[in-house]
């Protein structure tokens, strides 16, 4: 014990604390406790289990406090609304136990007819040094009902490094509007979602959602950062989808290039009934950078 | 031998409380006080002191089933609550300001009548008001509970060595606030 401490207790020592506990509020609480404790069910513990292993980690409550934001910013964007919100809790269920219940508060105001689409806010972008335009497109279907397209395009995927499911492509201008093209002409493709976000340069990362028919939903993040040539974007991109969680960071391409990402279902992911309905998933994600208004 | 079989008896003591009510009634009393003082000597006020003792045991009841560990962990998990039940009341209810305002207040108007215990009690409540929250807490259980630094990091899941500088700087702070008023921490 150094000076200070000895100081200090030496000070604390003749403060008289009226800290006698009080017979009747312990008597009164035991009461109440005991009739919370004989009413209450026995509560699952995975929740809890879960909420602790993030807790426990500094860098897991870190990632957790980021996957909440960008939910938040996610849902703001794509003017989803509640109906996005609902979609984003199976992405998210793992990382984010107890937003199931603000989920499921959420759902119990959401009686029907459904509420209107909440509409986009207007952002002051004019302080923004830099921004950034991404134009996504979700599609849903079989990778072999685009094997031959890729192959007529030229396209090659790179395969990620965590995940051999997973795998992405840099397309030009003219090969992105051809996949765009593609998907919405095509009989077996599923166009999800075709969100635009305008975002500050380097600064953030958003996450959305999307009804992937039947099998949830699909969390995403990205961000791109605008080089010092400003010819060139450093693009991050994370993806869980309640089952795969990937994350793809430092893509470079050029300004006007395009990033298709390709997640392939495997037959393990395959329904009880022995078809395989979980389709694969593409994103294709276009960038623009915009000159400050 | 003794101890090792006290220990062993309340950690069975944990699992019953989890399903039998008298055993939960005996684990409940044989913590109620250490909590109850903890509170007291956190907020010191008893009034809010009770009520903070009362959310405490309630979120036991909720989450003993969850809990896994030995009595000393025990004993530690129901700081940490008490902890994070003492800051949130304070937070919630802007309780602080109030209580220095208070504080302040009675300064002026009872030092005289009420002798120099009193007069140190109302400088020591300003002076740990004054500081963040953690610091407030090592503060407590060091000096007022008696907890040692390694078992203050476990109650606050650090490193003793990040108690033991964090206490440092809590006292020196502790130290320049009390100097202002107080002829014993003058160097």
């Amino acid at each position: 014990m150094n000076d200070n401490e000895r100081q200090f207790e030496d000070f604390v020592s003749n403060i008289k604390f009226d800290d006698t506990p009080n017979p009747s509020h312990r008597d009164r609480l035991e009461q109440d406790l005991l009739d919370v404790l004989t009413k209450q069910p026995r509560r699952k513990e995975t929740p809890l289990k879960i909420w602790r292993i993030i807790m426990k980690s500094k860098m897991r409550k870190l990632v957790a406090a980021v996957v909440v934001i960008a939910a938040l910013i996610g849902v703001y964007q794509f003017g989803g609304g509640r109906a996005a919100f609902a979609q984003t809790t199976k992405a998210v269920r793992i990382t984010l136990a107890r937003l199931k219940e603000f989920v499921m508060e959420i759902r119990t105001h959401e009686a029907a007819p459904p509420p209107p689409l909440r509409p986009v806010p207007q952002i002051d972008t004019s302080k923004w040094s830099d921004i950034i335009q991404y134009d996504l497109f979700l599609v849903q279907g079989k990778q072999a009902n685009l094997q031959n397209f890729f192959e007529k395009q030229d396209i090659e995927f790179t395969p990620t490094t965590n995940n051999p499911n997973v795998c992405y492509a840099i397309l030009e201008p003219d090969k992105a509007d051809r996949f765009t093209e593609f998907s919405q002409s095509s009989d077996e493709l599923k166009v999800l979602a075709t969100p635009r976000l305008i975002l500050k340069d380097g600064k953030d990362a958003i996450l959305g959602s999307a009804d992937l028919a039947g099998s949830g939903g699909l969390a995403f993040a990205v961000a791109g950062t605008l080089l010092d040539d400003n010819k060139h974007i450093d693009l991050s991109f994370s993806f869980y989808d309640g089952e795969t969680g990937i994350e793809i960071p430092s893509i470079r391409i050029k300004t006007d290039e395009a990033v298709l990402i390709r997640e392939v279902k495997t037959a393990t992911e395959a329904k009880g009934d022995g078809s395989n309905k979980e389709n694969d998933i593409f994103i294709l994600i276009r960038l623009k950078v915009l000159s400050p208004t | 031998m003794d101890n090792d079989n006290k220990a062993a008896g309340q950690s069975n003591l944990i699992i019953e409380a989890c399903s039998n009510p008298s055993a939960f009634v005996r684990l409940y009393r044989s913590h109620y006080d250490a909590v109850f003082r903890y509170c007291v000597h956190r907020l010191f006020e008893r009034t809010a002191a009770e009520d903070v003792t009362s959310e405490v045991f309630l979120k036991v009841v909720e989450n003993i089933h969850c809990f896994r560990g030995n009595e000393h962990q025990f004993r530690n998990w129901l700081y940490r609550i008490a902890t994070n039940a003492v800051n949130n009341y304070l937070r919630k209810t802007a309780r602080r300001n109030r209580l220095l305002k208070v504080a302040r207040e009675q300064a002026n108007s009872q030092v005289a009548d009420c002798g120099e215990s009193a007069e140190k009690m109302i400088l020591l409540k300003e002076a740990v008001f004054a500081l963040r929250p953690r610091y407030q807490t090592i503060i407590t259980l060091r000096f007022f509970e008696n907890l040692k630094l390694t078992e203050i990091a476990e109650v606050l899941g650090s490193s003793p060595g990040t108690v033991r500088s964090q206490l440092a700087r809590a006292l020196a702070k502790l130290r320049k606030i009390l100097a202002t008023d107080f002829t014993d921490f003058t160097d």
